[in-house]
């Protein structure tokens, strides 16, 4: 997907500029929403803890709400930006992968090398074993190629999908997002854990 | 108020009013309205006939013709060289390509020129500039192609050379139209090729 | 930082509504896609004929891009015209005679290239009951071709 700018006449070392500034602003958010402890990532999972909810439902709101404002004023060709290609049965089981190791190790990719950068040594054997695993999985691809490729529909989108226009769909994620927040509070009491922080 | 709820009720908000906002079509290489009206008065020129029967005769290949008729029209006679891409189809996915060329233009023909102007307006609205009209249409290709005559006697050299260009055009639009589907591929770069040899260029 | 996030998240949306606000007014970009108005072209007539005229178009108002040729001027005479220059189309005056005009807009220009790029800048607006007057309408082919087998 690089480069980031597609405008051929701006140099590539802007569009790594770019990259690398959305890069910091990415890693500084999920530091400051706390990511780095792996008690909160793995909250999620146990009912405990919400943030993850909260915090990526959000961004994923706000990107979504914001394109869509971009598209009004002009300034971003929707029909440009990249639709990840959808797979349908691999998806799925890239899911149940991605769950059972986010519940196991307490990261996700992401969070796991923000965790790495405050110097915690769990999350840099984290990131070792996904190195590790990436490579495992370039060197048995050909054995995989087949069911890896199975189910394409092309770059979907669920509001075209379901023939929503996309202020539509948006206006619905939104008020799914209220209630599911509003859920997950409930959550959060209900299976509370002693606040262990202050022990340590 | 609590702070989370405030914000997200304003994102409920901003929901809200992108709902009710008119879908914006602004794609970037669009003019946008104002633009596209002060450009009204510059329109792309027609193609004339004749022009375009010198393109077909030196076999151009810097045009591209696209006959946006029905499949049934486009297969009892067209053009050489031109695809079909009906009316309907004209914003199909799998068509754009054709239409946004950026090393030939396009020569769009019907029958008369009404709907190719209609379609060249449509592309250019979407931002495609790279479409010309036939001005005339089918019709007149045969009126002044198909249809050219010589009457004897003397004639300007001008036309001449235009009679010249007709003739040997209709001669490759008979020759095309005439060959069986599989055929009709390979004639043209058969033909490009024998000229290349009179010519005494390098193979 | 809870007084904080509540200020700035109020003052993006403020900033926000007046940028939609500003850019709603001025009310420069299209209001339906060049798909949307290449559908309208094929579910319904868009070119009008002197025949046609009295099914399709019984009350339109007449936008002149040209001058009007002899032969139309028969079948235009008795219709409330608008003389416009095609650059000052989307002008605010000549918007509002459009919209206050209740029945049909009807465009006429001798030049079919002007009349389609008006038809296609206008219906993309936002305009609907917009025609296209031409005097013959779409026309089928009017020639025969006979294959001739190949000279070799």
């Amino acid at each position: 997907m690089a480069p980031v700018l597609i405008n051929p006449e701006i140099p590539l070392w802007i569009s790594l500029l770019v990259a690398l500034l959305i890069g910091i602003g990415f890693g500084f958010a999920l530091e400051q929403a706390g990511f780095s402890s792996s008690r909160k990532l793995a909250g999620m999972f146990y009912g405990y803890d919400a943030t993850v909810l909260k915090v990526f439902f959000t961004a994923a709101l706000v990107a979504f709400l914001g394109s869509q404002l971009l598209s009004f004023f002009g300034l971003l060709d929707l029909d440009r930006v990249f639709v990840n290609p959808f797979y349908s049965m691999p998806s799925i089981v890239g899911g149940v992968i991605m769950g059972l190791g986010f519940i196991m190790g307490g990261f996700c990719p992401g969070t796991g090398f923000s965790a790495a950068a405050i110097g915690k040594v769990d999350a840099l054997f984290y990131l070792a074993g996904g190195f590790t695993g990436a490579v495992l999985f370039a060197e048995v691809y050909p054995y995989l190629a087949v069911f890896a490729n199975s189910g394409y529909k092309g770059p979907a989108k669920i509001n075209e999908w379901l023939g929503l226009s996309p202020a539509l769909f948006g206006l619905l994620l939104v008020l799914m997002a209220a209630a599911l927040f509003w859920i997950a509070e409930k959550a959060e009491k209900i299976y509370a854990r002693p606040e262990i922080t202050k022990d340590i | 108020m609590n702070s989370r709820v405030f914000l997200s009720l304003l994102l409920i908000g901003l929901a809200l009013v992108l709902v009710l906002l008119p879908e914006n079509n602004i794609k970037k290489n669009q003019l946008r309205p104002l633009e596209y009206s002060a450009g009204l008065d510059k329109l792309i020129e027609p193609m004339g006939i004749d022009q375009a029967a010198r393109h077909l005769a030196n076999t151009d290949s810097t045009i591209q013709c696209i006959d946006i008729r029905q499949p049934e029209a486009f297969l009892y006679c067209h053009i050489p060289g031109a695809i079909n891409i009906p009316y309907p189809q004209l914003f199909d996915k799998n068509r754009q390509g054709y239409l946004n060329p950026t090393q030939k233009t396009n020569v769009i023909y019907a029958n008369d020129d009404l709907q190719s102007h209609m379609a060249v307006a449509l592309l250019k609205s979407e931002g495609y500039t790279n479409n010309k009209v036939l001005q005339g249409g089918l019709n007149a290709w045969f009126g002044q192609v198909m249809e050219a005559a010589f009457s004897g006697g003397r004639i300007s050299a001008r036309e001449n050379a235009l009679y010249e260009n007709r003739r040997k055009a209709k001669q490759l639009f008979t020759e095309w139209n005439s060959l069986p589907d599989s055929l009709k591929n390979t004639y043209l770069e058969t033909k490009i090729l024998d000229e290349a040899k009179l010519d005494g260029g390098c193979e | 930082m809870k007084k904080h996030s509540i200020a700035i998240g109020t003052l993006l949306f403020v900033v926000l509504m007046a940028l939609i606000l500003v850019t709603v007014k001025k009310g420069n970009y299209y209001r339906i896609s060049a798909e949307a108005a290449h559908q309208v072209t094929l579910s319904s007539t868009v070119f009008v004929t002197p025949k046609t005229m009295d099914s399709l178009c019984p009350n339109p108002l007449l936008l002149l891009l040209s001058e009007v040729s002899e032969k139309d001027a028969l079948a235009l005479d008795s219709f409330v015209s608008l003389k416009i220059k095609p650059t000052e189309l989307l002008s605010p005056d000549n918007k509002k005679a459009f919209n206050k005009h209740s029945g049909e807009l009807l465009i006429y220009s001798q030049d079919k290239e002007k009349a389609a790029n008006t038809w296609v800048l206008l219906s993309r607006m936002g305009f609907k009951k917009l025609f296209v007057f031409d005097e013959e309408g779409v026309s089928e082919f009017n020639y025969s071709f006979e294959a001739k087998g190949l000279s070799e």
